[in-house]
């Protein structure tokens, strides 16, 4: 565990990526380097193709840059095998993507429940917290809806208690407002800088919205895969 | 629901049946392999049941050891009947007299004649060693004087019944005859050879049609008398606690008869029948186990569909902290759900095939007038069977593992896919 004050919780240095499409080759990420702080709440803004999205899925362990690094607590993500990877996915971030991504088998409850579950922690308490967290975003009584029948807003709070249930230290946020209408995008919004606030967690979030990105102390512009 | 890993409860989850087009190909695959287990285990229980039966009428006819002396009748046979009596693995032992002989039933318009061969059993003694005694279908089983019992299918060309008559005539006296008629030739006096008279008393059903067209039976001293032994048998039967030890119980006697005894098993003399049957269960079972392969493929279909059905889930997953191996694992245990699920059907519809078997070619030949086992080819009117747990374990196992295999190659693929790429998947 890295608790000195001093050393970023997350450093990227030079990340690059490049996709292959057919014949054609994008240059996504081309050089990218900054470093987020514990309890930092920075936004990734960039217009469309900017290449936030793929940012945030290498600081998430989701992809690995062709070149760079990124640190975690220190400790350089490129030396993990797919099972610390796995680990880091599920115990230390917590992902709230812009369709959601609820398994629709699962209602509420069991959604939010089912990354302490893969962490095999104990049902009982897995459950109270979970409802606990339904509880704090406001779906108290939603608790054993499907996905098909919560509304978009209501489908992202459980995304968001979802990303919450195994207490992780970094938050990553895709887009979270973007299926939504201004104005349940704006609860969205207020719920995350308030558990933020309230938890004291470091929440990296990527928008085309320079509206939803003033929210956050903190901006990165991206442009072409640089930061501007 | 909550207390299962989390993999058993999604898998679980998959597979509630709703209406959608995954939910009707896994119950495809679910009804291949019932349908696989359940002819498995009908095929292989009537099959086991016919090679019992079998067993069953050829033990009860015949001796399941056979003791006779090298190159010469046996006229010690009371001393060989106590030494074997003896040996703790025999039940019972008797002498007996068996040959060919001729057969001619007097009617008008001409005789006819077969050649059956003729059994010689003590009344007493002889019923420990063969059933025949028992297995009377028409008359008794009255062999004193110069009673007769026949063979079913025997009596029926015939046309002979209890209290007719038949006169036999031993390959003796059959040579004696032709020696008479070369003399003749020569101009020497005539000497008349009569056969010897017998009263059909019994005709018996060995089960068996080889038996019942084969055999007659009569009493010892009649047989001595046909085949003019005096005292001498041509061996002794040997009937034991467990047919199955009878190589075993051979070589003890063997030991102990000596070199100039010959003592032949039932396995040696009508063994091979048997053997057919089970060599014919062997093939059957790995012929029908194809079937079973075949609906295993139908899991690894359902399961490759779903998977590619489910990619972006599994992007999802993976993103929460899933391993591959726990989302490889979440597919495996759907298709040992289809299998348990399968195999378990499959089990009670083919036990209840077996139980109610009878009923079913019943009502097979009251409604199509089809005969799936004429009694007049396969000699029983009711089908057998039995239900052999090894057989049973052996196929549900098998069964099981071929649908959780069926499950790897896409559960692995599962396992391999990229988070980012399965998150992008449309």
């Amino acid at each position: 565990m890295n608790n000195d004050p001093k050393r970023p919780l997350l450093a990227a240095k030079d990340l690059a990526k490049t996709y292959h499409i057919g014949r054609r080759t994008v240059e996504v990420l081309r050089g990218i380097s900054f470093e987020v702080n514990a309890n930092d709440f920075i936004a990734l803004r960039g217009a469309s193709g900017s290449g936030k999205s793929t940012l945030l899925h290498l600081l998430g362990g989701l992809d690995v840059p062709d070149s760079g690094s990124i640190d975690f607590e220190g400790e350089p993500m490129s030396r993990w095998g797919p099972a610390k990877l796995a680990a880091f996915r599920n115990l230390r971030v917590g992902f709230v993507f812009q369709a959601y991504h609820l398994l629709p088998e699962l209602d509420a409850l069991e959604n939010v429940c089912l990354p302490a579950r893969v962490a095999r922690r104990p049902a009982a308490e897995v459950t109270s917290r979970a409802r606990a967290l339904l509880l704090r975003v406001g779906l108290a009584e939603r608790l054993d809806h499907r996905p098909a029948e919560l509304s978009g807003g209501e489908q992202q709070r459980v995304a968001i208690a979802r990303a919450l249930i195994n207490r992780p230290r970094l938050l990553l946020a895709d887009e979270p407002t973007g299926n939504l209408d201004s104005h349940t995008g704006g609860g969205i919004m207020d719920l995350l800088c308030s558990i933020q606030r309230e938890e004291g967690m470091t929440l990296v979030m990527v928008t085309h919205d320079p509206r939803v990105a003033a929210r956050a102390p903190k901006v990165l512009e991206l442009v072409d895969g640089r930061v501007a | 629901m909550m207390r299962l890993p989390f993999e058993w409860m999604l898998a679980l989850r998959y597979l509630r049946p709703k209406r959608t087009f995954v939910s009707v190909i896994t119950l495809i695959a679910v009804i291949g392999v019932t349908l696989g287990v359940t002819v498995l285990i009908v095929v292989i229980a009537v099959m086991t049941g016919f090679g019992e039966q079998l067993r069953e009428r050829l033990l009860g006819f015949n001796p399941h050891l056979t003791v006779r002396r090298l190159g010469a009748n046996l006229t010690e046979y009371r001393d060989v009947v106590e030494r074997v009596s003896r040996n703790p693995g025999v039940i019972a032992a008797a002498p007996m007299v068996e040959g060919p002989v001729l057969l001619e039933r007097p009617a008008e318009g001409g005789s006819m004649v077969l050649t059956p061969f003729v059994r010689g059993v003590d009344q007493v003694a002889g019923r420990d060693v063969t059933a025949l005694l028992d297995k009377i279908r028409l008359g008794t089983n009255d062999l004193r004087g110069n009673g007769i019992l026949l063979g079913w299918e025997l009596a029926k060309e015939l046309d002979a019944r209890p209290g007719d008559l038949v006169n036999i005539l031993p390959p003796g006296l059959a040579q004696r005859m032709l020696t008479q008629a070369r003399r003749n030739s020569d101009g020497r006096t005539e000497e008349a050879f009569l056969p010897t008279e017998f009263v059909v008393r019994g005709i018996f059903d060995a089960g068996f049609y080889e038996y019942n067209v084969a055999y007659v039976a009569t009493s010892l001293s009649n047989a001595q008398d046909l085949y003019s032994l005096d005292d001498a048998v041509h061996g002794v039967m040997v009937m034991l606690r467990d047919p199955m030890a009878a190589a075993d119980v051979r070589r003890e006697l063997a030991l102990e008869l000596g070199p100039e005894y010959r003592v032949t098993t039932w396995m040696e003399e009508k063994g091979e029948i048997l053997e057919a049957v089970a060599v014919e269960k062997k093939v059957m079972f790995i012929v029908l186990f194809f079937v079973m392969i075949v609906a295993a493929f139908g899991i690894t279909s359902t399961l490759i569909t779903f998977v590619v059905q489910k990619t972006r889930e599994i992007g999802v997953l993976k993103a929460l902290g899933c391993t591959r191996w726990q989302v490889s694992w979440l597919f495996l245990s759907q298709s040992v759900f289809v299998g348990v699920i399968g195999v378990a059907s499959g089990f009670a519809l083919g036990m209840l095939a077996v139980r109610y078997r009878n009923e079913f070619l019943e009502l097979m030949r009251r409604t199509t007038g089809l005969e799936l086992f004429p009694a007049s080819i396969y000699g029983f009117g009711q089908l057998p069977a039995r239900i052999d747990a090894m057989d049973v374990g052996l196929i549900c196992g098998s069964a099981l593992v071929i649908c959780v295999l069926a499950g790897v190659l896409p559960a692995w693929n599962a396992g391999r896919l990229q988070p980012v790429e399965a998150l992008r998947h449309e």
